[in-house]
């Protein structure tokens, strides 16, 4: 026990002190007879400790003289104590936690916050999709955020289409004839800004669809009908979040403007027109 | 180029019996020790720290040489240390220091005028 106390002793000393000298006095405590001469070699050990780290500074750093080198073999001497030191090691580990954080936090971050959406048509009557079938996943998901599931923050949509999908209009962005089948799983971007405006039926038919864009959702108001949030399921088609079976259809004209609507809402059709 | 030995003096007693030990042979820690008891008839007992701490600074200052460990020895922890020339040089200049001393305090004790 007293050797095991005397050799933390010596190990507590400073390093040129305890790489010089520690084996040899391990040595002389190891000659020492009987436990009251050990018990003052450790006393003595206790003092030099204390006298080593209060009195002797100059020799802290000092380094070490390298042994001769004998026969003419080559020898290697470390000039510095390779091991790091404590407060170096604390720092790199601080560091390095704050380097893997910002990385972490950097690659969770969009710009622009896109909420992406797992579509997956083709459950439904020509092209529809059935609410049940959309999945949203948002960047960010706070337990008190009651949100519903379709839904930006920039006034832009991002679609994610993982199986093919068949569109009967044509889409503003693309340019393309009406039933273009996106083959290959793709993103889109959708400016919903585009889709509002004010929408009327025909001459024999005149209701008036308002189609607005609040908080980065498309909103639809129909007079008597339905008024609520619409989120995409494609470039061109948007479904009632709140009202069941209940989407609208745009239609862009030749300059790729959208200027059409099919609102289908409980069985019922109405075509309207941009004013 | 001459070292100053006085600039050395004077020396504490743990250095003087040290580097005393160390002028007749080449002595190990523990060799130190008894060598130290050994002169001064138990009277003065170094312990491993305090010698080691003044065997750091002998040897910073070249009054001692370190030999390194000896390969027949019983204990191969073991290393030896020698008086260099300039630590002989300091240790004849502190005996005649305290020769000087010891001359003068006779000579004091032995003239010291008794009271009436």
């Amino acid at each position: 026990m007293l050797r095991f106390l005397y050799r933390c002793v010596l190990r507590a000393h400073p390093a040129y002190f305890r790489q010089r000298f520690a084996d040899e006095m391990l040595s002389i405590f190891d000659q020492a007879e009987g436990k009251l001469s050990a018990a003052k070699l450790l006393v003595d050990g206790v003092t030099s400790l204390l006298r080593q780290w209060a009195l002797r500074p100059e020799f802290w750093e000092a380094v070490p003289p390298a042994p001769a080198a004998t026969g003419g073999a080559p020898f290697f001497f470390t000039f510095e104590n390779p091991k790091p030191r404590t407060a170096a090691l604390f720092y790199g580990a601080l560091l390095s936690a704050m380097v893997l954080n910002g990385v972490c936090w950097t690659m969770g971050y969009a710009w622009n916050h896109p909420r992406f959406m797992d579509i997956r048509p083709g459950d439904g009557p020509a092209g529809r999709v059935p609410e049940s079938k959309l999945i949203s996943r948002p960047f960010r998901r706070s337990p008190a955020a009651a949100e519903p599931p379709l839904s930006t923050d920039a006034g832009r949509v991002l679609l994610v289409f993982k199986s093919p999908v068949r569109m009967r209009s044509a889409a503003p962005s693309e340019g393309a004839a009406g039933g273009a089948t996106l083959s290959t799983p793709r993103m889109v971007s959708i400016e919903l800004q585009a889709y509002a405006g004010t929408y009327v039926g025909a001459s024999a038919n005149p209701v008036e669809v308002l189609i607005t864009v609040e908080a980065g959702r498309l909103y639809v108001e129909f007079p008597g009908e339905v008024r609520g949030f619409f989120g995409p399921v494609s470039l061109t088609r948007f479904v009632a979040a709140d009202v069941p079976d209940c989407w609208i259809e745009f239609a862009a004209n030749g300059d790729e403007i959208i200027d059409r609507a099919e609102l289908h809402c409980r069985g019922k059709q109405i075509t309207v027109f941009r004013r | 180029m001459k070292e100053d030995h006085n600039s050395f003096l004077p020396l504490s007693p743990a250095t003087l019996h040290i580097l005393l030990s160390l002028a007749g042979e080449e002595l190990h820690g523990y060799g130190i020790m008894q060598e130290v008891q050994r002169q001064s008839e138990g009277k003065y007992k170094l312990g491993p720290g305090t010698l080691y701490d003044n065997l750091q600074k002998l040897i910073e200052r070249r009054l001692v040489e370190e030999l390194g460990q000896r390969p027949g020895d019983d204990d191969p922890r073991r290393r030896y240390y020698r008086l260099s020339s300039l630590g002989r040089g300091v240790l004849t200049a502190e005996i005649a220091r305290l020769d000087d001393v010891v001359r003068e305090g006779k000579l004091r004790l032995q003239t010291r005028p008794r009271r009436a």
